[in-house]
């Protein structure tokens, strides 16, 4: 009885003291759980990321380029970004195509004429360059090939020229702020025409935006964009956009920093033809190989399987014309085979794809010459660099006559994009030899 | 003074051990500061497949795609969810793409109308597994009735063709950007009802495919509908989905509860006394496996004779994942004995 | 993992220490009935006693010319509805207790029958226009029949955002109330850019619609940013959802309502004229050069003399004219401003009183 006693007494105390703790523990409950839940709350991680947006956007938004391309009866607008501090600035093909001269925008307003140091229509980029300025702010290029689908990225650009123009009054001038818009990478390695290996984002990107770029947290541009899908209207983005990856970009850099103002070409393995689709986990099957071409060359057999290329794998035909798509001709590019149940490393030398181009319209000669009159000479082109000018007449080309324009159609399709030829000019009394680097179409 | 302060201590262990704690039970891609949801993407864009129709056979040299769209694997052994609006009833010629580029063909086994649901299951889901892996990555189910306002989800599929021509899973990011009751239909969708609505883009060839929350589990079917007020994504809300979808999945259930077993077929009892006919056995699961066939009539299990569905379920509810077990049948009038060892949540 | 019954008092209370400790870790994690405290979803529920639900009865609405349509307008049923005004709910914003709502000008466009509002509390009350102010999409309404929404102890004044807060990257949300006015929907999105309008505006990514077009854009503090406009079939060019959003700032915002509580529209406040003739930018980013100073202009008064190059303007730099004329827009007729030019070797400062524009005939 008495130990009962005892106990019950000390039962009691302790009992008491641990209602203590136990009344205080569940008055502070919810202290923990409100600590966490604030420490791990949504919008406690929503505004780490929006410190992290803002340094992005602060950093990044001096580099931006507002372009204008003057066309003659009105202007190209697009975005674009420096990329080195003596200004070279990136921007889409498309946004200058066809322009007698491109004028930049930069922050605060500031203005500068620009020359375009080299193109690339096949790929959709241009290089420019900012004149009259030192030091310019600039992006780095990051990693392309780095990027995966759910990584945020942040876009820089100027939609529905909100930024350039003025779209509320019309007497009102814009402030040259550019729009930052935000999402994510919803896919990579896509392929269509013209943007063969294009990275894929959700973020809203518009007509204005072509040409700015696509920027990771930290600050560094993977792509340029510069196309979307369309859903119920015309020209409005639905969540689908597509970017040029920087790594195509890089790869063709000191082509289009040597190109004065002409095409780079991108590059094809010659004389290769593949299935469509690797069977069983395999490899894509070569399914042709021309006698005699490049592919040949370089060791290529009908029924080898393609397991990569350029060091990525390759699967189906789109991919394959994908990683092609990102290398320009003259580059080298190693491939991958499986034969007889052994690998091979092979080296294919990449050549300019698509017919050879020369870039004047005929027109009929006047006078005793024989030759093929040159009525006018398109913009950019191989003619314009060479030198060849509006009157010229075409009387020979290598070393052989022409007296028609059906002579330099013929002579023409025996040449590649690339291929260096000799024209003689007839131009008023004067007679010129002129070596012209053909274009590709 | 002792038991107090020691008491105190242990109470100051817990709250501090609790911080610790809380922060773990994140998973990756919650924590702060969120660069992105390539993690998310990582785990289950495995489990979001592309459709498409075709006129003719895939092999057949003349044969083009009619119509694509997106669908979700639901269990390790090729169902897969879609919608009508990419699978409508009567279709012939499926075929689902997988990860890696992966292609199987696919039958329409149901299609529920009312919820825009259109099951399918791969004719032969090994097929189409990756080197070195027995069973489909899948994705679990999770609450659209635990959704709130401003929620991050996700949308995951074919945007374009992306998956038959590129093998790229799409996603786009948003968040659960209200509920809306639709009332009429467009565009190919019948559905009309509650709808989730997020401000994750849903273009065409996504509709089929899932709405995921943050933790990767499906919270809706994104459908073609949409309120002419906000011209979002719109998808049919998981919760009202489940018991329409189970039954299929119904040897593996994610309403489980940790231990319990699954075998893998469905049992129909008849009226005329005590025979119990196995009325469908889940290609790929263990009583497959062993075996066992539509058709057979259910004698024993373990030793014990079974007289009725509810007797052999009683029966089954004591046996546990891992368990080699004994079903006695007869087929074709003779006894047969199979045995298998029963598989549990995965 | 509770006690059980019939065991000694004294294991009871051993166990019960452990169990409320138990209780503590397994509280569940989002649950949803109750937002949770720091979620998106408690941040908008923050906001509903302010974002309402209006109803518009028109005879008549503003039409696109079909010829600024795609495909002239004859595109697929649902590209063709895209631009038509759909029927239920808007939004908009209350204001004060008088029952005085903010919402999109756009809203209440086309010949108007009736507006009725819905308050937070289901109550609907019809309400008239009382002015307008198109430069801004706004449109003031104030709830007919007197009264007020709420006691003076009662009503809260909605938390308006500082003018300095809002900048590019900023998280942003846009709430609403279409179609379905019980429970309001959420956008999310950035602030795209800051100084749009004249600097009256903010431009967001977050995807506007009929849907929450006329409600409150709030940041991350839960404070009001500015009202969602410019969105609808009038606007066109950018859609729906295309990532292209606007919203008048809180502060002006706060320098309009005055003016439009006594029922007087807003209109586009007169162009400030500094006076001088330049070139737009061609040259180099040295400034602006005055070819011809206006005479009687403040830049005459101010003694600027052509050939002379400006630039900095009231502390910013001036690299060419057209930088010139928008920070001369985003001042007032009537603001006093100093500015800098290089006349031949030297700097000088010169100060003035920003003229009106004069008017074009």
């Amino acid at each position: 009885m008495k130990k009962f006693t005892r106990s019950k007494f000390n039962v009691q105390a302790r009992s008491s003291r641990r209602l203590y703790c136990l009344l205080a523990l569940l008055v502070l409950a919810p202290c923990p759980r409100v600590c966490a839940d604030a420490a791990s709350s949504q919008i406690a991680a929503l505004r780490e990321l929006e410190t992290r947006i803002k340094t992005v956007v602060a950093a990044c938004k001096p580099a931006f380029v507002f372009i204008k391309g003057d066309q003659g009866g009105g202007y190209s607008s697009g975005s674009g970004f420096c990329i080195s501090p003596d200004g070279y600035v990136l921007t889409n093909d498309h946004v200058i195509a066809g322009a007698r001269s491109v004028q930049a925008y930069m922050a605060g307003g500031r203005f500068f004429k620009t020359t375009v140091v080299g193109r690339d229509p096949g790929g959709d980029v241009a290089l420019l360059k900012l004149q009259g300025g030192k030091f310019f702010p600039f992006l780095e290029l990051g990693d392309s090939q780095a990027l995966r689908p759910g990584q945020r990225v942040l876009a820089l650009g100027d939609p529905f020229l909100t930024g350039s123009e003025s779209i509320f009054d019309p007497g009102a001038p814009a402030n040259f702020e550019p729009a930052v818009s935000m999402g994510i990478v919803s896919a990579v390695h896509r392929y269509s025409e013209t943007y063969n290996d294009a990275i894929q984002v959700d973020l809203a990107v518009n007509r204005g935006n072509s040409g700015g770029p696509l920027i990771t947290l930290d600050g560094k541009a993977v792509g340029i964009n510069g196309k979307i899908e369309t859903r119920f209207a015309l020209g409005i983005n639905t969540g689908v956009g597509y970017a040029v990856p920087s790594n195509q970009i890089a790869r063709f850099m000191k082509y289009l920093k040597s190109a004065e103002g002409g095409v780079v070409l991108h590059g094809k393995i010659e004389g290769l033809i593949v299935g469509e689709r690797a069977d069983e986990k395999s490899g894509l099957p070569v399914t042709g190989v021309r006698q005699g071409s490049p592919a040949a060359a370089s060791g290529f057999k009908v029924g080898d399987l393609l397991g990569s290329l350029g060091g990525l794998p390759v699967r189906t035909r789109s991919r394959y014309m994908g990683i092609l798509g990102t290398y320009p001709a003259g580059e080298s590019i190693g491939a991958e085979v499986l034969r007889a149940g052994g690998k091979l490393e092979l080296e294919a030398v990449l050549v300019a794809g698509g017919k050879a181009h020369l870039g004047i319209k005929p027109r009929v000669v006047s006078g005793d010459i024989e030759g093929v009159g040159v009525g006018t000479v398109e913009r950019s082109t191989s003619a314009q660099r060479a030198g060849i000018k509006e009157g010229d007449v075409i009387t020979m080309f290598d070393g052989e006559a022409v007296a028609s324009s059906t002579d330099l159609k013929r002579l023409m399709n025996r040449r590649r994009p690339g291929d260096t030829v000799v024209l003689r000019i007839s131009r008023s009394d004067k007679v010129l030899e002129l070596e012209v680097t053909l274009g590709g179409k | 003074m002792r038991a107090p302060a020691s008491t105190f201590s242990v109470f100051l262990l817990v709250l501090s051990g609790f911080f610790a704690v809380a922060d773990q039970q994140l998973p990756a891609d919650e924590q702060r500061p969120p660069a992105g949801y390539s993690g998310l993407y990582t785990r289950i864009s495995r489990a979001v497949v592309g459709i498409t129709r075709r006129d003719y056979p895939r092999e057949r040299a003349r044969s083009i795609i009619t119509h694509y769209g997106t669908g979700t694997l639901l269990d390790p052994v090729g169902l897969v969810l879609t919608s009508p609006t990419v699978v409508p009833e009567g279709s012939r010629n499926i075929d689902v793409y997988l990860h890696g580029g992966r292609v199987a063909a696919a039958m329409l086994i149901k299609v529920y109308p009312e919820k825009e649901i259109s099951l399918l299951q791969l004719k032969d889901f090994r097929r189409a597994l990756p080197p070195g892996q027995e069973r489909l990555e899948y994705l679990r189910l999770g609450s659209s009735g635990s959704l709130a306002l401003g929620d991050p989800v996700f949308s995951l599929g074919n945007a374009f063709g992306s998956i038959q021509t590129d093998d790229q899973v799409a996603m786009a990011a948003g968040v659960l950007s209200g509920v809306v009751e639709l009332k009429e239909k467009h565009l190919e969708s019948t559905y009309t009802g509650p709808a989730l609505e997020s401000t994750a883009a849903l273009n065409n060839g996504m509709d089929g495919g899932p709405l995921v929350d943050s933790r990767g589990r499906m919270v809706g079917l994104l459908i073609l509908n949409f309120s002419r007020q906000r011209w979002l994504g719109t998808a049919v809300p998981i919760d009202g989905m489940k018991r329409l979808i189970q039954p299929h999945r119904s040897w593996f259930d994610d309403s489980l509860e940790d231990g319990a077993p699954l075998a893998g077929l469905e049992l129909m009892g008849s009226h005329e006394g005590g025979r119990i006919t196995i009325l469908k056995v889940n290609p790929g699961g263990p009583a497959a496996e062993a075996g066992l066939r539509q058709g057979d009539i259910l004698k024993s299990f373990n030793d014990e004779k079974v007289e009725s569905v509810a007797g052999f379920r009683k029966l089954f509810k004591d046996s546990r994942p891992g368990q080699e077990v004994r079903f006695g049948v007869v087929r074709d009038k003779t006894a047969l004995s199979l045995e298998l060892t029963l598989w549990g949540r995965f | 993992m509770a006690g059980g019954a019939g065991l000694p008092g004294h294991s009871k209370q051993r166990l019960l220490f452990p169990f409320a400790l138990s209780l503590v870790f397994l509280q569940p994690h989002g649950s949803l009935v109750a937002s949770e405290a720091g979620s998106v979803s408690a941040l908008a529920a923050s906001l509903e006693d302010w974002v309402v639900a209006i109803k518009v009865n028109r005879s008549k609405d503003i039409q696109i010319p079909r010829s600024q349509l795609p495909f002239n307008g004859r595109g697929s049923a649902e590209s063709q509805s895209y631009y038509k005004r759909p029927e239920g709910y808007v939004t908009g914003f209350l204001v004060d207790r008088h029952g005085h709502v903010l919402t999109s000008n756009y809203n209440l466009l086309g010949t108007i029958k009736s507006v009725t509002v819905r308050l937070p509390s289901g109550k609907e009350r019809a309400a008239t226009v009382v002015a307008r102010d198109p430069l801004d999409d706004l449109a003031l309404l104030r709830l007919s029949g007197g009264g007020e929404v709420a006691t003076k102890a009662q009503w809260r004044e909605p938390p308006w955002a500082e003018a300095s807060s809002a900048a590019a990257g900023s998280l942003v949300f846009a709430l609403g109330r279409g179609p379905s006015p019980e429970r309001m929907n959420l956008s999310e999105g950035i602030i795209s850019a800051v100084g749009r309008n004249s600097s009256r505006a903010v431009q967001i990514d977050a995807k506007l619609n009929y849907g929450n077009v006329g409600g409150p854009l709030v940041d991350l503090d839960g404070k009001v940013v500015g009202i969602c406009g410019f969105v609808g079939h009038v606007y066109h060019q950018w859609g729906l959802n295309s990532g292209i959003g606007f919203a008048t700032t809180s502060e002006t915002i706060r320098r309009i309502l005055p003016r439009l509580l006594e029922g007087k529209d807003v209109k586009p406040p007169p162009r400030p004229f500094l006076g001088i003739q330049s070139e737009p930018a061609g040259g180099g980013n040295d400034g602006a050069p005055v070819i011809e100073v206006v005479p009687g202009s403040s830049a005459a008064s101010a003694g600027v003399k052509s050939k002379d190059v400006i630039i900095r303007f009231n502390g910013e730099e001036v690299p060419n004219f057209t930088r010139l004329r928008f920070l001369i827009f985003s001042r007032k007729v009537g603001d006093e401003v100093e500015f800098v030019v290089r006349r031949g070797e030297k700097e000088i400062t010169l100060k003035g009183v920003l003229g009106k524009f004069p008017e074009r005939r």
